[in-house]
């Protein structure tokens, strides 16, 4: 993956180190050139005015200075001979041309300048190597705070850089942290103009994205619905047929016509439940469900089913208990629960309930004598058409992803687990809430945040909750929980 | 199960082969059917004023079924109509009975089922529903007291009845025996500990074990029709 932060970084450093070095080089020659120009001038100036010197050792304190540095000056008159030479004496040749000249003498280079009036000839020339270390020293002067500004620039660009694109973080959390169901564009305030097409893109991805996953879910949800019309006609031509051929070997065919009609219209249903609880992972309204009347509710509707079997199906523990939540939907995750535990406990067995709290929590347990479900197939009971059961027992493996499914939009917890002397007990648990709670209005439509805030609502008000005389007396109900499970024993903490 | 008397039932019902077989189930059961395959015929239809009961699906092409419904009631036609339709959200259900639908059922359904609603929606719109309870294959005469129960028909005695008309005021509801005490028995009235279970011991007697169903730990119950 390319990174924008390092190519701008390593283009801007590299080009700014470039024009940096480069104006380096261009102060450097210019200061050495002003340097040795200087120089020269100096030279001219002595020859110009140099006359009958004092003696260095007689006059001048001693000095640390290096005489290396010095000026070489030397006077003759017209016939050649030496009127006076500065001290040490270099013997440099008297040269016949008045002027600037580069010479080689006593080993070393020499900058010469010459002047001549017909009486005298003054010669003052200055060592090579001083006037380059003086240029040198010029130039390097010049050239440093350029290259000192360099790597400033660097930090300065880089720190800018960083900035600038955390600018694009933050819009990048702000999109991480959307959820599935909103559908909301991402807002366009604060990004920077170059960024926002690719955000603009996006939203209209993200709207795309949305429109095929409705399609895909109203797909469902229609293709469940439209299979209903043949499947009701389905029902009623068996029906018809069974009142005019009902005996005999075709009315047992006819049975297991209707039963087949009737396993694909339970498919159906499920599907559609399914399909609805996919549309949105929230639940719309939530309200304080008394659980033990929910459950009463999901138990008579199994009784006819559970007796017919000759299973014997009853309540353990029965305590006042409530949850927040849609009502409808947690009946239908109650009454799956129980008709698993119906359907797969064989005749002369029992299936247990026991409701109530659990300190914080409300508790209920469903357990059932019937055939459990191995171990290593526990964690994928939940999975959709996934089946754990004996082939032989009617299912089409969705029962359990529904349970999940509105578990999880309630948070409430789902376990399921082996029941002492064989079995299973399925216990689902959540928070309590107190009976009397009033929810704001602005809480009916929920997320699990605003469910979160109607709990600790509840919480708050929990010591005001009014009973009924049959309800049993607890310790202020503050919060609520729910377990299912499969047990006759009480509800286990 | 059948209905006496020749009953003429309007069905509006868009799909062949539902419509054919609907139609050859209650034409089997003695009851006079004219089906129509969408909306305008069917309003056409009722305006003749001659049909018992309407069947009406919702999804119908020409007019949608909401929209003759409402039609129909704006237009004063009081004949009872039952929705039927593959669609059962709950949305669907309250719009069509506040829009003055007499019952709503979902598609698949059995023939035994769809009857059992019409004869219930006939009696209370002629009056009857004050006095007759009903639940499952039971029912309860409010006026006389007399229950019947698949061919048998007695008298129950005032405790009796004041039992099978709390359970069936809400076929299908588990109640607890402090519930029925409550309901069978005035405040500071002596309740021996098992009168409830002799009352339901001595219904059960007249009738069948099967009529009143215990739920262990919760109460009893009735059965709800259809289940």
């Amino acid at each position: 993956m390319t990174s924008l932060r390092r190519t701008a970084l390593l283009w801007t450093t590299a080009m700014l180190s470039i024009v940096g070095i480069a104006g380096a080089a261009v102060s450097y020659r210019l200061a050495s050139d002003e340097a040795k120009a200087f120089l020269d001038s100096q030279l001219r100036q002595i020859a110009l005015n140099a006359g009958d010197a004092v003696s260095d050792t007689a006059v001048s304190p001693p000095s640390q200075h290096d005489r290396e540095d010095d000026f070489s000056v030397e006077i003759w008159n017209g016939a050649g001979k030496t009127l006076h030479a500065s001290r040490p004496v270099v013997y440099i040749p008297r040269r016949s041309q008045a002027g600037f000249a580069d010479v080689h003498a006593a080993g070393e280079d020499w900058r010469v300048y010459t002047s001549i009036d017909g009486a005298r000839t003054v010669q003052v020339a200055h060592r090579e190597v001083v006037r380059r270390e003086i240029a040198q020293h010029a130039a390097i002067s010049a050239a440093i705070p350029i290259l000192v500004v360099i790597p400033l620039a660097w930090l300065l660009i880089g720190w800018a850089l960083g900035r600038f694109l955390g600018r694009l973080t933050t819009v990048a959390r702000a999109i991480a942290e959307r959820s599935l169901d909103s559908k909301d564009p991402i807002p366009l305030e604060g990004v920077p103009k170059e960024v926002s097409p690719l955000v603009v893109g996006m939203n209209s991805l993200i709207e795309r994205l949305h429109h095929a996953l409705d399609q895909q879910r109203r797909f469902v949800s229609d293709a469940a619905h439209e299979l209903r019309t043949p499947l009701t006609a389905l029902c009623l031509q068996i029906e018809n047929l069974q009142h005019e051929f009902g005996q005999g070997v075709t009315g047992a065919c006819l049975t297991e016509l209707e039963r087949g009609t009737r396993r694909a219209s339970a498919l159906v249903d499920q599907l559609l439940r399914m399909a609805r609880y996919d549309a949105s992972r929230e639940v719309a309204v939530a309200e304080p469900v008394d659980l033990p009347e929910l459950l009463k509710s999901c138990l008579a509707d199994q009784v006819p089913i559970a007796e017919s079997k000759g299973v014997d199906l009853g309540i353990t523990t029965m305590e006042s208990v409530y949850i927040l939540g849609a009502g409808s939907e947690l009946k239908n995750l109650f009454a799956n629960l129980i008709d698993n535990a119906v359907r797969y406990t064989p005749s002369g067995g029992a299936v247990d309930v026991s409701i109530g709290p659990c300190g914080e929590r409300a508790v209920v347990e469903i357990a059932d004598t019937g055939c459990g479900i191995p171990r290593d197939l526990l964690p994928r009971v939940f999975d959709r058409f996934f089946r754990a059961a004996p082939p032989d027992i009617e299912g089409n493996g969705l029962g359990l992803s529904i349970v999940k499914a509105i578990a999880d939009r309630h948070g409430l917890e789902i376990e399921l687990g082996p029941r002492d002397g064989g079995g299973l007990v399925a216990t689902v648990s959540g928070v309590r809430i107190s009976a009397s709670v009033r929810i704001p209005n602005s809480l009916l439509s929920f997320g699990h945040h605003s469910l979160d805030d109607a709990r600790r609502l509840s919480a708050n008000t929990g010591g005001e909750a009014r009973r009924t005389k049959k309800e049993s007396a607890e310790p202020k109900a503050d919060l609520l929980s729910v377990i299912v499970a499969r047990n006759p024993s009480h509800v286990k903490c | 199960m059948t209905c006496a008397g020749v009953m003429r039932i309007l069905l509006i019902e868009d799909d062949p082969m539902i419509g054919n077989s609907l139609a050859k189930a209650l034409r089997d059961l003695g009851m006079s059917v004219d089906w129509v395959t969408d909306g305008l015929d069917g309003e056409e239809a009722l305006a003749a004023g001659e049909h018992t009961l309407v069947l009406l699906n919702l999804g119908l092409p020409g007019k949608q079924g909401l929209q003759l419904l409402r039609a129909i009631r704006t237009g004063g036609c009081r004949v009872p109509i039952i929705i039927i339709t593959a669609r059962d959200e709950l949305d669907g259900r309250v719009a069509s009975l506040d829009l003055g639908a007499d019952d709503y059922l979902a598609k698949p359904f059995a023939v035994r089922e769809l009857v059992a609603r019409m004869n219930a929606v006939l009696r209370r719109q002629s009056g009857l529903a004050r006095s007759i309870m009903e639940a499952g294959d039971m029912t309860l005469d409010l006026d006389t007291h007399e229950v019947s129960y698949r061919g048998t028909r007695i008298v129950l005695p005032a405790r009796e009845f004041a039992l099978m008309r709390a359970l069936m005021e809400r076929p299908g509801t588990i109640l607890s025996r402090a519930q029925l005490e409550e309901r069978l028995y005035g405040w500071g009235e002596e309740v021996e500990s098992n009168a409830v279970e002799v009352l339901i011991h001595s219904v059960r007697k007249k009738l069948d074990r099967e009529v009143i169903r215990n739920v262990r730990g919760a109460g009893w119950m009735v059965v709800k029709a259809g289940s």
